[in-house]
C-alpha cells in the first residue's frame, strides 16, 4: 500500500493523513486548528496512533462511510486541499486493520449535538464499513477524534513525526500541533500567525483542462444551451469576447446547441481548447498561498533565522490546474552549510519529508547555480517551497515528491533565481556590517586610547568621554 | 625657561587643545610633517638629511588617519613621562613599550618614523 510500505514509514503515514485531514477541517469550521496527536507502544512493534482535532466533526450518518470504506470522499473538486480525495485516513485504518485486526475509533461531535463513539472495521471484500459500536459518547466540543492501532516502528518514526509536524506549523502558521508519545508531551508549537488563510472557492473549470471526459460531463449538464453561451458558462477565462474569437478561430457556429455536437466535434473542440493561447492567467481564488507575512512569521519563530526573504510566482497552469509557488531562502537556520541550500519542500501547505532526490523542486535547486548568488561553502542557506495547487502531480501514491512537468519546472527554477537574487543582496549586506562593526570597535578603542594619552598629557585627571564622537560618525551610512 | 620646561609646556598644550576639542565634541586634528620625498630637506649644521616644513593634516574623525593619530599621541605622551623622570630611551626600547599601552605599530621602522614626527606635530 502507497505510503505504508514499511513499519517506521507506516506511523509516519498514518498520523499525516489523520492530521491533514484534521486541518483540512478545521479551516472548514473557520477555527484555528488545534490538533493533538499521541502515540503509544502498547508492545514492541504495535502502536496505537490517535488525534484529535476541533473541526467541523463528521454528521453521524457519515461516518462509517468517512472512515470506513474505500473511495468515499467529497474531495474530488477544483480547489486546494491537503488531502486529494480523502482517501488516505481509510487506507491508515485499511492498514491498521490488516496489520493488528483492530477497528479504527471514532469519536465526533458536530455543533449542536454531543458527541457519539464509533468502532469500524472494513469489510474488504464489499468494501462496506463494519460497524461495531456506535453509542452516544461527550466530548469537550465539536471536533473529532480518531484512533488507528498498527504495526509500526515507533523508535524509528519518532524523528519523522517530529519533524512533518513542526513543518506543519511553518506551512499552516495558524495551526497548533502538540505531540505526546508514550505518555510524556514532546512539543507544542503554532499559532505563530493568528490570521486564518481565505477560504478557497471551487473554481470553473480551465479551458486547458477541458479533456474529453470533462467535457462530455459538461456537455451532459447544459442542455440546450448555444455552443457560445455553454463556453462563456462552463470555464474560466472565457469571456464573451474570448469565446467568439475562439470560435471564430475554430469555424464553429457558436449558436450551434451543444447537444447536437458530434464525438468527432467534441474531440475537436478538446483539443482546440486545451490548445488554446490567448487565455488570461487563471482564478487564483482556488488556491491557499501561505502569504509573504505568514510564511516569514512561522519561519522566523521556528527557526530564528539572522535574515530572510520572500518570492512567490504565479498563478499560471498546467493542463488547466492552476499553481502557485512560492518560496522563502533563509540564512543562518541551524542547517549545516553547504554549497547547495537546504530544501524543505511543501505541496498544499504539506510537508513533504520523503524522496527528496527524485523530486522537481529538488532537481530545480541542483539546477541552480549558488555560487553565482554568493552562496559559498561556508553559508547555511535554507530554502523553503511552497507549491500549492488545485492538483498536485504527485509521482507516486505516496505523495512524496512532485512530478517533473515542464510548466512547474520554469516557474520553480525563475522563483529560486529571484530567491538567490535576494539572498545574493543579504548577503552582502551582512558581509558589509561585520566589516562596519570591526572598524568601529578599532575606532572606539583608538579614540578612548587617544583620549587618555591627551588627559595625560594635558594634566587633566577626567579622562573626556568620546562616546558621543563614535556615536556621530557611526551613525550615518556612509563614512571614508 | 630650559629646554625641558618648554618642551613639557608644548605636550601640555597639544594634550590641553585635544582633551577640549574632544569635550566639546569636536574631532581634534594635528599636523603632521609631510613624508614625500619632496619633504626630505638636507640639513647644513648637522650634515644629515631632515623633514622639511611641508605639513599634512591627520584628522581623527578619518578611519585611515586614527591609527597614526593615537600612536602620535603615545609617543607625546610617552616623551613626557621620560622628560618628567629626567630619563631617554632608545627607539628599540620605545617599540616594545608600545605594546604595554595597547598602541600597535606594524614594525619598528612605523614607530621609528613616528617618533622623528613628533617634533616637528602641531596643532596648526
Amino acid at each position: 500500500m502507497a505510503g505504508f510500505g514499511n513499519p517506521s514509514q507506516a506511523v509516519y503515514s498514518t498520523v499525516r493523513e489523520l492530521v491533514e485531514n484534521s486541518i483540512d477541517a478545521c479551516e472548514e469550521a473557520r477555527r484555528q486548528p488545534d490538533v493533538r496527536v499521541s502515540i503509544d507502544e502498547e508492545r514492541s512493534g504495535i502502536v496505537r496512533v490517535t488525534v484529535s482535532d476541533n473541526g467541523t466533526g463528521v454528521p453521524y450518518g457519515e461516518v462509517p462511510n468517512a472512515f470506513a470504506r474505500v473511495l468515499y470522499g467529497d474531495k474530488f473538486t477544483a480547489r486546494q486541499r491537503r488531502g486529494t480525495f480523502g482517501l488516505g485516513v481509510t487506507m491508515a485504518a485499511l492498514y491498521g486493520q490488516i496489520t493488528t485486526d483492530s477497528p479504527v475509533i471514532v469519536v465526533t461531535q458536530t455543533s449542536h449535538t454531543t458527541g457519539r463513539y464509533y468502532q469500524l472495521l472494513i469489510d474488504i471484500e464489499n468494501n462496506q464499513p463494519v460497524i461495531l459500536s456506535d453509542e452516544s459518547h461527550e466530548r469537550e466540543g465539536p471536533g473529532t477524534e480518531v484512533t488507528i492501532r498498527l504495526k509500526g516502528d515507533l523508535n524509528r518514526s519518532r524523528e519523522r513525526v517530529y519533524d512533518y509536524l513542526k513543518l506543519t506549523t511553518v506551512a499552516s502558521p495558524h495551526a497548533h500541533m502538540e505531540l505526546a508519545i508514550n505518555g510524556s508531551s514532546i512539543m507544542r508549537m503554532g499559532w505563530w500567525h493568528q490570521i486564518l488563510p481565505a477560504p478557497t472557492t471551487t473554481s470553473k473549470p480551465h479551458p486547458h483542462g477541458a479533456d474529453l471526459e470533462l467535457l462530455r460531463r459538461l456537455v451532459a449538464d447544459a442542455g440546450e444551451r448555444s455552443l457560445h453561451d455553454f463556453l462563456v458558462e462552463s470555464f474560466q477565462r472565457m469571456g464573451t469576447r474570448t469565446a467568439t474569437r475562439f470560435l471564430k478561430f475554430l469555424a464553429i457556429n457558436p449558436r450551434q446547441a451543444v447537444n447536437t455536437l458530434s464525438r468527432g466535434d467534441l474531440s475537436r473542440l478538446s483539443s482546440a481548447l486545451r490548445s488554446f493561447d490567448g487565455l488570461g492567467r487563471p482564478d487564483g481564488k482556488c488556491l491557499s498561498p501561505i502569504g509573504k507575512d505568514a510564511f516569514l512569521t512561522s519561519i522566523e519563530s521556528v527557526f530564528a533565522p539572522s535574515a530572510l526573504t520572500y518570492g512567490s510566482r504565479g498563478p499560471t497552469e498546467w493542463s488547466g490546474n492552476a499553481f502557485i509557488v512560492e518560496g522563502v531562502a533563509a540564512i543562518d537556520t541551524g542547517a549545516r552549510a553547504a554549497e547547495v541550500p537546504t530544501l524543505y519542500r511543501f505541496a498544499n501547505r504539506v510537508p513533504l519529508l520523503y524522496d527528496s532526490g527524485e523530486d522537481i523542486l529538488t532537481k530545480m535547486l541542483k539546477r541552480v547555480n549558488w555560487v553565482q548568488y554568493g552562496v559559498r561553502s561556508t553559508t547555511p542557506v535554507s530554502i523553503f517551497l511552497h507549491l500549492c495547487s488545485t492538483r498536485i502531480p504527485f509521482k507516486a501514491a505516496g505523495k512524496q515528491s512532485i512530478a517533473s512537468l515542464p510548466e512547474i519546472e520554469h516557474e520553480v527554477l525563475s522563483l529560486l533565481r529571484e530567491l538567490g537574487r535576494s539572498l545574493k543582496k543579504t548577503l552582502k549586506r551582512g558581509e558589509r556590517s561585520v566589516r562596519d562593526a570591526q572598524k568601529k570597535r578599532e575606532f572606539d578603542k583608538a579614540m578612548k586610547q587617544v583620549a587618555q594619552f591627551s588627559a595625560e598629557l594635558a594634566e587633566c585627571d577626567v579622562v573626556p568621554s568620546t562616546a558621543e564622537l563614535i556615536r556621530r560618525l557611526f551613525e550615518v551610512d556612509h563614512h571614508v | 625657561m630650559s629646554d625641558q620646561s618648554k618642551s613639557l609646556d608644548v605636550l601640555k598644550d597639544i594634550g590641553t587643545a585635544i582633551v577640549q576639542s574632544i569635550d566639546n565634541e569636536e574631532f581634534p586634528t594635528l599636523k603632521f610633517p609631510g613624508r614625500g620625498t619632496e619633504n626630505l630637506v638636507y640639513d647644513e649644521k648637522s650634515k644629515r638629511f631632515v623633514l622639511g616644513n611641508t605639513r599634512v593634516t591627520r584628522d581623527s574623525s578619518n578611519l585611515r588617519h586614527i591609527k597614526s593619530f593615537t600612536q602620535l599621541i603615545w609617543v607625546a605622551s610617552y616623551a613626557k613621562q621620560l622628560l618628567q623622570a629626567g630619563r631617554t630611551s632608545s627607539l628599540r626600547d620605545l617599540y616594545y613599550s608600545s605594546e604595554a599601552f595597547g598602541v600597535e605599530f606594524t614594525d619598528q621602522a612605523e614607530s621609528d618614523r613616528t617618533v622623528n614626527s613628533t617634533p616637528k606635530a602641531s596643532l596648526e
